[in-house]
C-alpha cells in the first residue's frame, strides 16, 4: 500500500461523502497504460467498498462492472502499475478511460516488524531498517542472510571470520556477537540455511534500543526479523513461480602466495646437507620424508648416481601441484533453484502454500539438496477472531565431495602437501603422494602382510561416503481475538523440531581405513588385525527441540488526535538438544553387518615400531542440554495529532544460566523514545521538503552467555590418557559476581524526503556503551587455571563504548522513459575499550592482527598491534626489533619484555567506514542495477614467511624469493635471511612485526543484475500476468585496493570466491 | 515466581556440572593429562643420561636446546611448561580438597572423602616437590629458611596473590601434607595413576633423601616396603621387545610422565656411551634398557619404566627407587649388612640368575658406592639424575662437573652453580612480580 494512494482513497471517500451522489449500477470503460497508451489486459476493477464485486479487463483493456447498489467508487489495479481509485458521480462520462501509471519508486508507507508487533515506520521512534521484497530478491542465492550483504546499512559481513555478521559494529568483546534471528514471531533455532529465500516477504533489522529492547537479553547484537510471505486477504488464487541456475567459477588456487618448487627443493637440499632429516630418518615413528629427500638419501647411500639424482630432481622442479588442484580437484559449481507458491483467500479463510527445491553442486563436487514446503492458513470463524496455523518442513541433504585442497595434509602434525606432488598421471590415473610414514616403511610392512599403505589424494573421496541429512519441522499456531474497548488477546505457540543425522562411510579401500587397520595390526605373537578388515562407519544423530509459548494483550485506542497502542505479554521458551554418535568396524555396507572389536586392550602401534600404544577409537558419545528462558515484556506508543510519538518498552528476562543466584538470573531492560514529524506541522510549509522527521531513543539491550557460570564448573570426558577412565576438566573458575552483558544505546535520527521522492533518506547517530562485558583476563600461570589453551579467566571484565553514523540515501536521478535511481549506504563505526581487567603487562599478549581481539583500554576492540621493526641487519639479514628502546636481536626478550607502550598501533582491524552504492536503471521492460561496495579505515596483517613451517610443514610463503641474501638486500626487502638452525622466535618476531601491516581499504563491484519483464496482461494472449527473465552476476571484481601485496582484504588469507553468474525466470499467473 | 525458578533450575549442559559429588572430585583427580603427564622435563634435559648430536640439537625448539646447555632462556616459548604445568595439577588438587571440605558433615562416606583428600594432598605435594627441584636451591638445613622457595598455592582461588615461600616452608609443607595423605589413603589402589599410602611413603622417602635426612628417609622406605616389596624380575622380561616393560606394572606405584620433548622420547634418546659401558654383560638392563642402531654405534634408550604408556618419558614413583633409597640410607647410617642384603636382593632381579651369587663388600664406603652405582644404572630417564646431582654435589666425594659440547662449543656446569636452579618463566615474573632466580 502506498501512502499517497491511501491518502487519495480517504480524500475521495470524503469527496463522495460530501458532494457525490450517484445512482449508476453499471460502469464500463477501458484501462490503458499512461506511458504508451496500450491496453491493459487482466487489470482488476473492484468496488472500493465491496471488494467481492470485481471484473477483469479483456485484451482490449475493456471492462464492464455491475452491482445492485449504486456504484460510488471503483479501484483499478494491475500488476506493475499503480492502483487507482476513482470516485463516480452522475456527471462522470462513460465509458471511462483510465490511465494507469507504471509503478515507480514512491515513498512507501512501510510497516516494520519486531516479531512482537508491526508498526508503521511513520510512527516508529526507533531504528528499523527494512529490506523490502524487491531488494531482497535482487540477489540470487540459496540462503537468506547473504542477501543483506552490501545493501543493509551498518550491517557488516566479515568473510574473514566464522561468525561474521555484525550490526553496528561489535557490542561485546568475547561474548556472543551474532545478531538474533527471528523468523516471523520467534527466534529461529535451526540452521538459518534451512529457510527458503523464496518464502521471504521482507526483512526488518532492529538496531537501537527502542527497536530491539523488546527482545531484551538477546538484543545487544541487533535483531534480524524475517517475515515470510502470507496469504492476502483479497482475491482469487495466485501462482508465483521462480527458477534460476547459478554457475560459479573454480577458486583460484594460485591466489595464496607459495614458494616456488625450485626454491623449495633448494631449501630441502640445504637442510639435507645440514643433517636436518637425520633425526627423522632414524625416528621410531618413521615420519614421512618428501620425494626429494628420499632421492638425496638414496644418492648419499650410493643407490643413485649423481646424474640420475639431478635428472630426477630437475623433473620434479618443473612440477607445481597447484596445476593439478586447478585441473583435477576443482570444477565449476552449478546451483539450481525452483520455487512455486500459491495463495488465495475467501471471506473466512486465506491460505498460502509453497514448495521449493534447491540442488547445488559445489566446486568440490559436494551435492546439496534442499526441499522446502510451507503451508499457512488463516481462518476467521467469527468477526474479530483470527486463527492461524502454519507449518514449515525442510529436508536437506549434503553429500560431501572432496576436501578443500588447503586442508590436505601429509602428516598429522599439519604438514601440507609438497609443492611438486603429482596427483594424476598422463593417463588420468590417480597417483600416490607421500603421507604420514616413509615409503620404505610402508613397503616393508606390506611385504609382511599389511594392507597397501599408499595414499591417493585424488581418489580418496571416491572411497569415502560422507552424507548428512537435516529435517526441520516448524509448527506455529496463533489466535487473535478482539476484546471490547480496543483490547486484543493474542496467543502464540511454536514448536520447532530439528533432526540431523550424518554418516561417514570410510570404505575398506580408503586410506583412512587402511591406515587405521595397519596401525593396529600386530606381528606378535601372531599376525593379527585388532581392527577387522572392512569399512568403518561413523554415525551421528542430533535432535534439537524448541517450544515457545507466548500470551500477549494488545491495546489500541484511536480517539480524535490521540493514538495509543500498547502490549503486554509473557513467554516461556525452552530449547532442548541432544546428540550421539557411534562407530562400527568391519562394516559391510551391502548387508549392514559389523564386527566386534576389543576396546580395552592397549595395542602397540605398528607405525611406531610397536613402541607407542593406543586403544581402538570407540567413537561413542552422547551429549545434551537444555536452555530455558522466561520473559515478560511491555511495549507502548502514544501519538498525538500524528505529530509527536512517545514510545516505551521494558522487558525482564530470566534464564537458566548456570549456578547464578536467582536475583542475577533475571535482568530488566528498557527503552524510551520520541519522534516528531516536523513536516506535518502547521507551521511547516515547505514545498520542497516533503518529509522531515526527528527521532530520539534511549535504552538498554542485553546479551546472554549460558556457557558461563558463577560456580566452578567441570566438564566430563571419556578416555583419559593412560587409564582410559572418565575424567573432568575445569571449565569455569568460581565467579559469584557473574552478570549478563548490557548495552546502553542512544539513537538520534532524522528522516527526510525532498521533492516527493527525488532525494531522501535517513541519517542516524548512535552511541553505544557496553557494560559488564564478558572477556578473558589473562592470569598468572601460577594460578593453575588452564582452559581454552590459555591461562586466563572469563568473566565480566570489560566495558566499551562505540558510536557511529549511518546514512541511507536515495535519489531519483532520472524519471520518465529512462529511470535512474541511486541508493547509497554509508556506515561509520567506531568503538573503544573503556575498561579491561588485566593482569598482563607484556606487550606480546596484545599483538594482534585485528581479526582477533586485543582489549587495550583506549583502543578499538579489534585493533592491529605489532612489535616495532628496526629493519634487517645489513650484516646477515636477521630481523631486528627494539628492546628497551635499543635495536635488538634478542627475539625471546623482545617477545616477552616489550611493554604495551612500546607496541606499534596501526589502527582498527575492522572497517570503520563501509557501505554500498547501488544504481538501478529501468527503460521500458528492461531493468538493470549494479552494486559497488566499499570498506575503509582498517588494517590487516599479511601472511609472511616462516622458516619453521617451511622446514617442518613444507609450507612457505612466496616471498622466500625476496629474502635477504647479501649485504645491501636490506634496502629492498624485509624478508629475513634463511639461517640454520632455525630460531622459531626469530620467525615469530618477524611475523608479528610492524612490517607486515597493510591498509585494508578497498572498493569492489559486488554484483550486477539485468532483467526483462513481459507484462502478459498488456500483451494479451500470454498465459501469465507477468514474466521476468533475469540475470545476476556476483563477486565481479575488486576495483581498487590500498595494498600492493595482491591480497583481497575482504577475504584475508582465504581464497576469494569465484565469480558466479545466474539466470532465472520468475512468473505470476 | 517459585515455579518459574524451578523452570530455570535445569542445567544447560548434561556434561557440565558443579563439582560437588565425590565422583566429580575423583573425575578431577583422574584427569591424567594434568595430574600424571605434567612433570618437568628440564631435569632430564639438563642431566647426563642423554646425548644430543648437533644435528638433533639444531633441529629442536628453543627451550629444549637451552635446557640442554643450561642456558638462561627456557620455558618462554610455551604456555604449558615446567612451571605452569605442575601448578595446573596443584589447582585441580586444591579444588578437590575444597570439595571434600564442603562435603564434610554431609551424608557422604567418610572413607571416600578421606580418599579424595589424601589424593589431593599427595598430588599437590608431588607437584610442589617437582617444582622445588627445578626452581629452588637444593635443600640445605642451614640456609633453607632464607633460600627462596616456590609459591605455595593452597587454595584454588585464582585471585590469590603469588609470592615465594622459603625453601624450608616449601619442604615443611610437602612433608606435612604427605604425612596427612599417608594417614588418609588406602595402602594400594586400582590404578597407578591414583595416589595410595604406598605412594605417599615413597615420596616421603624421596623427599627426605633429598634433604639428607637419612633416618627419616629410611623409615618411610621401610614403611613402603612393608606394603609393597615385589620387584620385577628382569630375567622374565623379553629384551627383544621394542618396549620391554608393561604398562602400570607391579613396581609402578605412582605413574607420572614428564612433558614430551624433541629428543627424549620414551624410546629413542641417544645414550652417553660412558653410561652404557657401566652395564656388564650379565646385567639384564644392558639389553632391556638399550638398543643399538644399525650403525652398531649409537646406543638408544628403550627402557621407559612406564612401558611407554604415552609418548612422554616416565618419571613416577616405583619400588626399585625405594629399595635403592633404603639401601643408600642404610649404608650411610652404618647398617652395612642391611644395605648389602637389600642390594643383593635387588641385584638378583637385575642380573642373570646363574652368575648372580651376591656381593661381598667390606667397607661402608664401598657399599655406598655400589648402591649409588646401581642407582645410576637403574633410574635412567626418570628425571632423578638431576636431583641426585643437586644433593650429591654437596659432598666433595660425589660432586661432579658436567660438560657438554654442542656445535663445537663447550659448556661446563660446576657443582653448586646458579644454573642448578632454573629461571622462572618471564611471564610469571611479569604478571606476579615474584623475584627471579639468580643466573
Amino acid at each position: 500500500m502506498k501512502l499517497k494512494i491511501t491518502l487519495l482513497i480517504l480524500t475521495i471517500h470524503f469527496a463522495v461523502g460530501s458532494f457525490g451522489q450517484t445512482s449508476r449500477q453499471e460502469v464500463s470503460g477501458r484501462v490503458l497504460s499512461i506511458t504508451d497508451q496500450t491496453a491493459l489486459n487482466g487489470a482488476t476493477i473492484i468496488l472500493s467498498d465491496k471488494p467481492t464485486v470485481k471484473v477483469i479487463t479483456n485484451e482490449k483493456g475493456d471492462f464492464n462492472l455491475r452491482d445492485r447498489e449504486p456504484i460510488k467508487s471503483i479501484t483499478v489495479s494491475c500488476i506493475g502499475y499503480k492502483t487507482q481509485v476513482l470516485a463516480l458521480m452522475d456527471t462522470t462520462k462513460l465509458p471511462l478511460e483510465i490511465y494507469l501509471a507504471e509503478e515507480t519508486y514512491e515513498m512507501e508507507e512501510v510497516t516494520v516488524s519486531t516479531g512482537y508487533y508491526d508498526i508503521p515506520k511513520e510512527r516508529a521512534t526507533g531504528s528499523f531498517e527494512k529490506i523490502d521484497k524487491e531488494l531482497f530478491n535482487r540477489r540470487v542465492s540459496t540462503d537468506v542472510l547473504s542477501r543483506l550483504d552490501g545493501v543493509a546499512t551498518g550491517v557488516l559481513f566479515d568473510k574473514r571470520t566464522a561468525t561474521n555478521v555484525n550490526i553496528r559494529g561489535v557490542g561485546t568483546i568475547y561474548g556472543n556477537t551474532s545478531p538474533l534471528i527471528v523468523l516471523d514471531n520467534f527466534p529461529y533455532e535451526g540452521d538459518i540455511n534451512n529457510i527458503n529465500p523464496n518464502d521471504i516477504e521482507d526483512i526488518t533489522i532492529l538496531k537501537d534500543a527502542a527497536a530491539a529492547s523488546i527482545w531484551g537479553a538477546r538484543a545487544s547484537n541487533g535483531v534480524i526479523v524475517i517475515n515470510t510471505k502470507k496469504a492476502k486477504q483479497e482475491g482469487m488464487m495466485k501462482v508465483e513461480v521462480n527458477s534460476n541456475v547459478t554457475l560459479g567459477r573454480k577458486p583460484d588456487v594460485f591466489y595464496p602466495s607459495r614458494i616456488s618448487t625450485a626454491n623449495f627443493i633448494e631449501v630441502e637440499r640445504m637442510l639435507f646437507n645440514e643433517g636436518f632429516y637425520k633425526n627423522q630418518e632414524i625416528a621410531y615413528t618413521n615420519p614421512v620424508l618428501s620425494p626429494v629427500v628420499e632421492l638425496l638419501i638414496q644418492h648419499r647411500d650410493g643407490a643413485l648416481s649423481s646424474d640420475n639424482l639431478e635428472q630426477k630432481i630437475n623433473r620434479l622442479k618443473s612440477l607445481d601441484v597447484r596445476n593439478d588442484f586447478r585441473d583435477h580437484w576443482y570444477q565449476n559449481s552449478v546451483n539450481q533453484q525452483y520455487a512455486l507458491n500459491l495463495k488465495g483467500a475467501s471471506v473466512k479463510n486465506s491460505y498460502f502454500l509453497s514448495g521449493g527445491y534447491d540442488h547445488n553442486v559445489s566446486d568440490l563436487e559436494s551435492v546439496f539438496k534442499r526441499f522446502n514446503f510451507r503451508f499457512n492458513n488463516t481462518y476467521r470463524p467469527i468477526e474479530g477472531m483470527e486463527l492461524t496455523a502454519e507449518m514449515f518442513y525442510t529436508r536437506s541433504s549434503t553429500d560431501r565431495g572432496r576436501d578443500n585442497h588447503s586442508s590436505l595434509n601429509t602428516a598429522s602434525s599439519g604438514r601440507t602437501i609438497h609443492p611438486y606432488a603429482q596427483l594424476m598421471d598422463a593417463d588420468g590415473n590417480a597417483l600416490a603422494v607421500n603421507k604420514d610414514y616413509r615409503n620404505s616403511f610402508k613397503e616393508n610392512m606390506h611385504q609382511q602382510g599389511f594392507l597397501p599403505w599408499n595414499y591417493y589424494p585424488l581418489d580418496e573421496y571416491n572411497h569415502i561416503d560422507n552424507r548428512s541429512f537435516n529435517t526441520d519441522i516448524l509448527l506455529n499456531g496463533a489466535l487473535k481475538y478482539n476484546l471490547p474497548l480496543g483490547f486484543q488477546l493474542q496467543l502464540n505457540y511454536q514448536h520447532q523440531r530439528n533432526h540431523n543425522n550424518g554418516e561417514v562411510l570410510y570404505g575398506e579401500n580408503s586410506y583412512y581405513t587402511r591406515d587405521l587397520i595397519n596401525r593396529f595390526t600386530q606381528l606378535t605373537p601372531t599376525f593379527s588385525t585388532p581392527i577387522p578388515y572392512g569399512a568403518i562407519l561413523n554415525m551421528n544423530n542430533g535432535r534439537n527441540v524448541t517450544n515457545n509459548v507466548r500470551s500477549q494483550l494488545n491495546y489500541n485506542l484511536s480517539s480524535g488526535s490521540h493514538l495509543l497502542t500498547a502490549l503486554i505479554g509473557g513467554e516461556f521458551r525452552s530449547n532442548n538438544y541432544e546428540s550421539n554418535s557411534a562407530r562400527m568396524y568391519g562394516y559391510d555396507p551391502d548387508v549392514y553387518t559389523q564386527i566386534a572389536v576389543d576396546y580395552l586392550t592397549r595395542f602397540r602401534q605398528s607405525n611406531t615400531n610397536y613402541i607407542s600404544s593406543a586403544i581402538i577409537p570407540q567413537g561413542l558419545s552422547r551429549t545434551g542440554g537444555t536452555n530455558r528462558y522466561v520473559s515478560y515484556y511491555f511495549n507502548g506508543a502514544y501519538t498525538y495529532n500524528g505529530l509527536y510519538t512517545f514510545s516505551a518498552s521494558a522487558r525482564k528476562d530470566g534464564s537458566n544460566i548456570f549456578g547464578v543466584n536467582t536475583n542475577q538470573r533475571v535482568v530488566p531492560l528498557y527503552s524510551l523514545g520520541a519522534s516528531w514529524l516536523v513536516s506535518s506541522e502547521e507551521f511547516f510549509k515547505s514545498t520542497w521538503l516533503s518529509l522531515l522527521k526527528l527521532r530520539l531513543t534511549y535504552g538498554y539491550n542485553g546479551n546472554v552467555d549460558n556457557t558461563l557460570s558463577a560456580f566452578t564448573t567441570i566438564n566430563y570426558f571419556n578416555n583419559a590418557n593412560i587409564t582410559g577412565n572418565r575424567y573432568a576438566n575445569v571449565v569455569n573458575p568460581p565467579n559469584p559476581s557473574l552478570r549478563w552483558e548490557k548495552t546502553k544505546v542512544i539513537n538520534a535520527a532524522v528522516d527526510f524526503d525532498v521533492m516527493k521522492g527525488r532525494i531522501g533518506g535517513s541519517a542516524e547517530f548512535y552511541w553505544k556503551n557496553g557494560m559488564d562485558l564478558i572477556g578473558y583476563a589473562p592470569l598468572d600461570p601460577t594460578s593453575g587455571f588452564f582452559a581454552n589453551s590459555n591461562f586466563s579467566f572469563r568473566g565480566n571484565v570489560a566495558d566499551m563504548r562505540g558510536n557511529g553514523i549511518e546514512l541511507n540515501l536515495y535519489s531519483q536521478n532520472l524519471q520518465g522513459a529512462l529511470n535512474w535511481r541511486t541508493n547509497w549506504q554509508l556506515a561509520l563505526v567506531k568503538n573503544e575499550v573503556t575498561q579491561y581487567f588485566n593482569l598482563y603487562v607484556t606487550g606480546r599478549n596484545f599483538v594482534s592482527s585485528g581479526l582477533g581481539i586485543s582489549p587495550l583500554v583506549g583502543y578499538p576492540v579489534h585493533a592491529v598491534f605489532t612489535l616495532p621493526w628496526a629493519g634487517l641487519d645489513p650484516e646477515n639479514g636477521d630481523p631486528r626489533g627494539y628492546l628497551n628502546g635499543e635495536v635488538s636481536k634478542d627475539y625471546t626478550a623482545i617477545l616477552n619484555n616489550t611493554t604495551i607502550d612500546e607496541l606499534v598501533y596501526h589502527g582498527p582491524g575492522k572497517p570503520t567506514t563501509f557501505g554500498g552504492i547501488r544504481n538501478t536503471f529501468s527503460w521500458k521492460q528492461w531493468s538493470a542495477s549494479f552494486n559497488i561496495t566499499y570498506q575503509f579505515g582498517h588494517y590487516f596483517v599479511k601472511p609472511s614467511l616462516s622458516y619453521n613451517s617451511l622446514f617442518n610443514a613444507w609450507d612457505g610463503h612466496g616471498e622466500f624469493k625476496d629474502r635477504w641474501q647479501k649485504s645491501g638486500d636490506e634496502q629492498f626487502t624485509n624478508v629475513p635471511s634463511m639461517i640454520y638452525p632455525n630460531n622459531n622466535n626469530r620467525d615469530t618476531f618477524y611475523q608479528l612485526s610492524a612490517v607486515q601491516v597493510q591498509k585494508a581499504d578497498h572498493i569492489r563491484l559486488q554484483d550486477v543484475t539485468l532483467s526483462y519483464t513481459f507484462n502478459g496482461v498488456r500483451r494479451g494472449k500470454l498465459p501469465f500476468q507477468l514474466l521476468e527473465l533475469y540475470a545476476y552476476a556476483n563477486n565481479i571484481a575488486l576495483l581498487w585496493k590500498a595494498n600492493k601485496v595482491n591480497i583481497d582484504p575482504a577475504y584475508g588469507n582465504s581464497i576469494p570466491p569465484g565469480r558466479t553468474l545466474a539466470f532465472g525466470i520468475r512468473t505470476n499467473f | 515466581m517459585t515455579s518459574c525458578n524451578d523452570y530455570l533450575d535445569v542445567k544447560p549442559s548434561k556434561s557440565m556440572t558443579v563439582p560437588e559429588k565425590i565422583k566429580d572430585l575423583q573425575a578431577l583427580l583422574d584427569n591424567t593429562t594434568y595430574i600424571n603427564q605434567s612433570s618437568p622435563i628440564s631435569p632430564e634435559l639438563a642431566a647426563d643420561n642423554f646425548l644430543v648430536t648437533d644435528q638433533v640439537w639444531n633441529s629442536t625448539g628453543l627451550s629444549v636446546r637451552n635446557a640442554y646447555i643450561w642456558e638462561k632462556d627456557v620455558f618462554n616459548d610455551f604456555f604449558l611448561n615446567d612451571w605452569s604445568y605442575p601448578y595446573v595439577s596443584v589447582f585441580y588438587a586444591n579444588l578437590a580438597k575444597e570439595g571434600v571440605e564442603k562435603l564434610q558433615g554431609t551424608s557422604a562416606s567418610q572413607v571416600e572423602l578421606d580418599f579424595i583428600k589424601g589424593q589431593a594432598l599427595f598430588i599437590r605435594a608431588y607437584a610442589f616437590y617437582q617444582l622445588a627441584g627445578v626452581f629452588t636451591k637444593p635443600y640445605n638445613a642451614h640456609t633453607a629458611s632464607s633460600d627462596l622457595g616456590i609459591p605455595l598455592r593452597l587454595v584454588s582461588d585464582i585471585n590469590e596473590p603469588t609470592s615465594r615461600a622459603s625453601v624450608k616452608e616449601t619442604y615443611d609443607r610437602i612433608i606435612a601434607d604427605l604425612k596427612i595423605a599417608a594417614d588418609l589413603l588406602p595402602d594400594k589402589v586400582t590404578y597407578a595413576t591414583r595416589a595410595s599410602r604406598a605412594a605417599a611413603y615413597a615420596l616421603l622417602a624421596r623427599v627426605y633423601l633429598s634433604m639428607a635426612e637419612y633416618t627419616e628417609a629410611a623409615r618411610y622406605a621401610d614403611l613402603y616396603l612393608d606394603i609393597k616389596n615385589v620387584l620385577l624380575d628382569f630375567n622374565e622380561l623379553d629384551a627383544a621387545k621394542m618396549v620391554p616393560f608393561p604398562i602400570m606394572h607391579e613396581e609402578d606405584v605412582f605413574h607420572t610422565c614428564a612433558l614430551t620433548t624433541g629428543f627424549i622420547t620414551p624410546s629413542s634418546g641417544i645414550v652417553d656411551p660412558s653410561l652404557y659401558s657401566l652395564y656388564t654383560a650379565d646385567d639384564l638392563r644392558r639389553s632391556l634398557f638399550f638398543r643399538i642402531d644399525a650403525d652398531n654405534k649409537t646406543v638408544r634408550f628403550k627402557g621407559d619404566y612406564g612401558g611407554a604408556a604415552s609418548p612422554m618419558p616416565y618419571n613416577g614413583l616405583a619400588t626399585d627407587e625405594v629399595y635403592l633409597i633404603k639401601a643408600e640410607c642404610a649404608a650411610r647410617l652404618g647398617e652395612r649388612e642391611k644395605a648389602l642384603s637389600l642390594l643383593n636382593t635387588f641385584r638378583q632381579k637385575r642380573y642373570r640368575t646363574r652368575i648372580n651369587d651376591g656381593l661381598v663388600l667390606e667397607s661402608d664406603q664401598a657399599v655406598l658406592s655400589e648402591v649409588l652405582l646401581e642407582r645410576r644404572k637403574e633410574l635412567i630417564g626418570r628425571g632423578l639424575r638431576w636431583f641426585d646431582f643437586r644433593r650429591l654435589n654437596r659432598e666433595q666425594s660425589t660432586a661432579v662437573t658436567l660438560k657438554r659440547a654442542v656445535n663445537g662449543k663447550e659448556y661446563v656446569l660446576p657443582p653448586g652453580d646458579n644454573r642448578y636452579v632454573f629461571q622462572i618463566p618471564l611471564e610469571v615474573i611479569a604478571s606476579s612480580g615474584i623475584p627471579q632466580n639468580p643466573y
